[in-house]
Parts: C-alpha cells; sequence; structure tokens
C-alpha cells in the first residue's frame, strides 16, 4: 500500500524536482549572471551592431536594414570588381 | 500515464500523399499551403495599413520578450504588455489549425482544449529562452521546448488532453510556408560572385560529401537522419534540419537530435571561434566569412562575427544571409532525391514526373512559392516586405514552438539513446563540421584575397 502511494507520487515529484531546478537557474543563477561586466559589456555591443543572438534568419536582426543599406551602397561602387576576378578586363 | 510515450517510430514528419484532387482538402500538406498563405496574406494587408507605426505591428502577434532579473517582465514591463499579442496568437492559431483539422475529419473540441495547454508550455519555453545570459548564448527556444516536453512525458506522462492538440507536422509545415516569405532570393547576389562562391559552392559540396561519409563510411543506420544532421550542419541550424527533416520524412527523434547536436556545437563555436581567429592574427573580414559559412545558427553567426568588429560582423551576416537563400533549394532537391533514389522501388521502372508529382511533399511547394512571391514583391515595395517581415517572424516562430514542444511530449529517450549508440551521429557532425571549416576557410580565403580582393572594401566601407 505504502509502495503503491510512493509508486504514484515518484513521477510528480520527479518532475517537481526538475521544476525546482530550473527555477533555481532561471530566477537565481541567471538573473546573477546578467549583471557580470562581462555578460553586460557584451549585451551593450551586441545592441550596438543591432544583433539578436536568437535570430533565424538574416533579416531577424534589428540592424539588418542599416547593414544591407550599407553593404549595397559599397558594393554599387565597387561592383565591377565583384564580378571581374582580379586581372580581368578592366580590373586592377 | 507515466511511461514515456512509445509510438513515435510509427509517424514520420511528412505523411504520404495519396495523389488525387480530394488531398487539397484532405492532405495536411496542402492545408499547410492554404494555411501558410491565408496568415501570409492576412499579414500583408495588415503591413499595407498606413496608419500602423511598425511599434504598433509589433505589437499584434506578441511573443514573451527579453528579460534579466524577474521573468513576469518578459509579458509585463514598463511600456509593453505582450498579452493581448499572444492572445491574438493563440486564438489565431486554434482558429487556423482547427479549421484544417475539422475539414480533414477531426473534432475541435479536445484540440481547441489541448492546444491551450501547448500554447501554455510554447510561453514557458519562450521565457526560458528569454533570459538575457541564455539569449546571449543563442540558446534558442527550440532546445528548451523540447526540453519541457521531455521532462513533462518523461515523469508524468504525456496528458492525454493534450493529444489532440500535438500536431507536430502540421505545425511545422505551416511554419515552413511562412517561413518562406523570408527567404528573399535577391539577397543571394548580395555579395555578387564571391558571395555565391563562399556559400554556394562551399555548401551543397560538404552536404553532399558528409551525407556520403554518413552512409558509405560511418553507416550510419537512419538515411533520413544522416540528411537531416549533413543539412542542419552545413546549411543553417535549426531551420535547415526543420525544412530538411519534413523534406525526407525524418522521424521526430531524429529531428530532435539533429537539432540538439547542432546547438551544442554552435553554443561552443561561437565562443572559440572569435577566439581562435583573434589568436590566429586573421584579418576579421576573412574571419567573419569564415564564422558566416561555417557557424550553424544565423544569429550565433552575428554574435561571433560581432566579436571580431563591425568588418567582421557584416562579413558574417553577409555570407550567412546568402546561405540562408539555399534552405528551400536544398529542401526541394532533398524532397526530390528522397521520392526517386531512396525510396524508389527498385521492381518497377524509372520513376516517372507523375510519380514524383504524386509524392512530393507539397508544403515545399508553398515554401518554395512564398519565396519566388516575396521576392518578386521585394523587388518592387522592399518597405511592405520588410513591415510582413515585423508579422511573419512571430507567427512563424509560435508554430516551430509549438511544433517543438510536440515533439518533446511525443518522443522518447529510448529511441534517442538508441540512435545516439556509437556516437556515430556526434562523429558524423564532427567530420562534417571539419570538412566544412576546411573548404570554407579555403574558399574565403581564395574569393576575398585572392580571386575578388575587391569585395573586402565592401565590409570596410560604410
Amino acid at each position: 500500500m505504502t509502495q503503491g502511494k510512493t509508486t504514484a507520487a515518484g513521477p510528480l515529484v520527479r518532475l517537481l524536482g526538475l521544476a525546482s531546478g530550473v527555477a533555481f537557474i532561471w530566477l537565481i543563477l541567471l538573473p546573477a549572471a546578467a549583471d557580470w561586466p562581462a555578460v553586460t559589456e557584451r549585451r551593450q555591443s551586441l545592441q550596438d551592431l543591432g544583433i539578436d543572438p536568437a535570430a533565424r534568419l538574416y533579416s531577424d536582426h534589428p540592424g539588418s536594414p542599416r547593414n544591407l543599406a550599407e553593404i549595397d551602397n559599397a558594393k554599387r561602387r565597387s561592383n565591377q570588381r565583384l564580378w571581374l576576378p582580379m586581372g580581368s578586363r578592366g580590373n586592377p | 500515464m507515466s511511461s514515456p510515450p512509445t509510438e513515435t517510430n510509427e509517424i514520420d514528419i511528412v505523411s504520404e500523399p495519396p495523389g488525387s484532387w480530394r488531398e487539397l482538402r484532405t492532405n495536411e500538406d496542402w492545408w499547410a499551403n492554404w494555411l501558410g498563405t491565408a496568415v501570409l496574406s492576412a499579414l500583408v494587408v495588415l503591413a499595407s495599413i498606413g496608419s500602423l507605426s511598425d511599434a504598433k505591428l509589433k505589437t499584434i502577434l506578441a511573443k514573451p520578450e527579453k528579460w534579466k532579473q524577474n521573468p513576469i517582465e518578459s509579458v509585463f514591463a514598463a511600456n509593453r504588455n505582450a498579452v493581448p499579442g499572444m492572445a491574438t496568437v493563440l486564438v489565431g492559431s486554434i482558429a487556423a489549425f482547427g479549421l484544417g483539422l475539422v475539414v480533414m475529419g477531426r473534432p475541435f473540441g479536445p484540440f481547441a482544449r489541448g492546444f491551450v495547454g501547448l500554447f501554455a508550455l510554447a510561453s514557458l519555453a519562450y521565457v526560458l529562452a528569454e533570459q538575457e545570459v541564455v539569449k546571449y548564448y543563442s540558446l534558442e527556444y527550440a532546445v528548451w521546448a523540447l526540453g519541457i516536453g521531455l521532462a513533462i512525458s518523461h515523469t508524468i506522462g504525456r496528458p492525454k488532453w493534450i493529444r489532440p492538440a500535438l500536431r507536430t507536422e502540421f505545425y511545422i509545415k505551416t511554419g515552413l510556408v511562412v517561413y518562406g516569405s523570408g527567404i528573399l532570393l535577391n539577397e543571394l547576389f548580395a555579395l555578387a560572385a564571391p558571395g555565391i562562391g563562399i556559400s554556394w559552392v562551399v555548401t551543397p559540396i560538404v552536404l553532399i560529401t558528409t551525407y556520403v561519409i554518413g552512409q558509405s563510411i560511418l553507416r550510419i543506420p537512419s538515411k533520413s537522419l544522416n540528411m537531416t544532421l549533413s543539412a542542419d550542419m552545413s546549411v543553417c541550424g535549426v531551420s535547415a534540419a526543420i525544412a530538411t527533416a519534413a523534406a525526407c520524412r525524418a522521424k521526430r527523434e531524429e529531428l530532435s537530435l539533429a537539432i540538439g547536436i547542432s546547438l551544442t556545437f554552435t553554443a561552443i563555436m561561437m565562443v572559440v571561434m572569435p577566439m581562435a581567429i583573434r589568436a590566429l592574427g586573421m584579418d576579421p573580414v576573412l574571419g567573419g566569412a569564415w564564422i558566416g559559412g561555417t557557424i550553424d545558427a544565423t544569429g550565433a553567426v552575428a554574435v561571433a562575427g560581432g566579436a571580431l568588429g563591425e568588418a567582421g560582423y557584416k562579413a558574417a551576416f553577409t555570407i550567412k544571409m546568402i546561405q540562408n537563400t539555399l534552405i528551400g533549394v536544398i529542401a526541394f532537391a532533398v524532397a526530390v532525391y528522397w521520392v526517386t533514389v531512396v525510396e524508389r522501388d527498385l521492381n518497377r521502372p524509372a520513376v516517372g514526373p507523375i510519380e514524383i508529382w504524386r509524392r512530393l511533399p507539397k508544403f515545399i511547394l508553398g515554401f518554395l512559392a512564398m519565396s519566388v512571391v516575396f521576392t518578386i514583391l521585394d523587388s518592387r515595395d522592399s518597405h511592405l516586405v520588410d513591415r510582413v517581415a515585423i508579422l511573419a517572424k512571430p507567427a512563424r516562430e509560435w508554430f516551430f514552438c509549438f511544433a517543438f514542444v510536440s515533439i518533446g511530449l511525443e518522443t522518447n529517450f529510448r529511441e534517442l539513446a538508441h540512435h545516439l549508440r556509437g556516437g556515430k551521429p556526434v562523429v558524423l557532425y564532427v567530420v562534417g563540421q571539419t570538412l566544412n571549416l576546411v573548404l570554407t576557410l579555403a574558399m574565403a580565403w581564395l574569393m576575398l584575397n585572392v580571386v575578388f580582393p575587391g569585395a573586402r572594401e565592401v565590409f570596410l566601407q560604410k
């Protein structure tokens, strides 16, 4: 009888144990780590460059439009050199 | 209840299409196309409303966002309230997927009830992924969604009431059709010949070579696992894994395994590669291009490239962007290869075009069609396409998140352990990635330092 009760409660206890571990990491450890100087500096530098570390597509980055515009402008200025190999006609 | 799920092996990511007009109404692939197209049409209409600012558009379909100390900040913060936007996703998803299921002959009520639970778990996965430190290491929601599902199914068991909502394939296929709108084919020419050389020459070579090594040397028993791993390592991580797994009818645990391996190596490479590049004294443009062609995840590529400075970041960003355009083409090629070679009945003559059409996963066509349509639209009104992307991103990511929670709830650790026996998938990934690192560096050096040195200026100019 006692063993039966233990078996029935086991899965729930395991799930609660996992949930407690997750809560400890996400509510105590990670918030503390977020204030470490190395993490805050890196976060600021990513923000400045407009980077979303979880981006799945290039267009998901907040800095993507600025980046694309700059690359496009630079490409226009040197377009020929991007299609003709070095040493080809018209290419230094 | 407490035993882990056991029927995962019986259900593939792609169901067999019967090949008749009736399938337009009853086949999940076609429904993914209809729903994906309907979602994107609605998003185009919303994005066309000039009075809706970009900031307002971002609130229409919301998800939990970045937080630092208090997880409640991911939904409620001083200047944002994600609840209405999340409620729109919940109600819209129940209506859209529910309609599809009802027409395909499934009951609506049990699906809607289960979906509320699925949505809650997906929201929790997002909250875990959006913590600042977790996000900084690109440990995206996919891994937490899978983890939550696995934790529940291997402790208290998969609740009966949630089962009708576990429509993994439906969510993945619909998400892929929406994802197609973000694959703009004109970006293939973003860096002209050098970009094509680095991204479109090396990537298919690495993919095919890795697959061949997996089959002929490592003798990985599952061809679909081999292909999913090869694509996710050589193209762009989770997105490529999802698209290829669907195209080659991979099993759920195979997709989970490929994503788990990819995310683990991505987290390592995004830290180690910039350190190695700096230690070697490599020029940031070459180093950025190397990172762009090798690290799997698009977000992690930008983070690692950013560690090299602005020029390195731009090079990494551009090469990855060009590589992103390969996903649809590779998914289509894999689907055709699977139909014509891997699943070919050797007792029958060569597979003809009608048979290819009959057996091809149709959502791949929707994925490619949306990519072509939005590429054309972008050439005419790029501002509109940018505004659609603001809405399409949360839509597709929610759909994928529903799929990952479902996979976690339906995956059996024993099946994963079976695939991991002997460590062959990890060995395959390491061998393929090593080849990728060598070939990409060689090609980037050849393109940027020897054949097209002018390309370097693109990343150095403003």
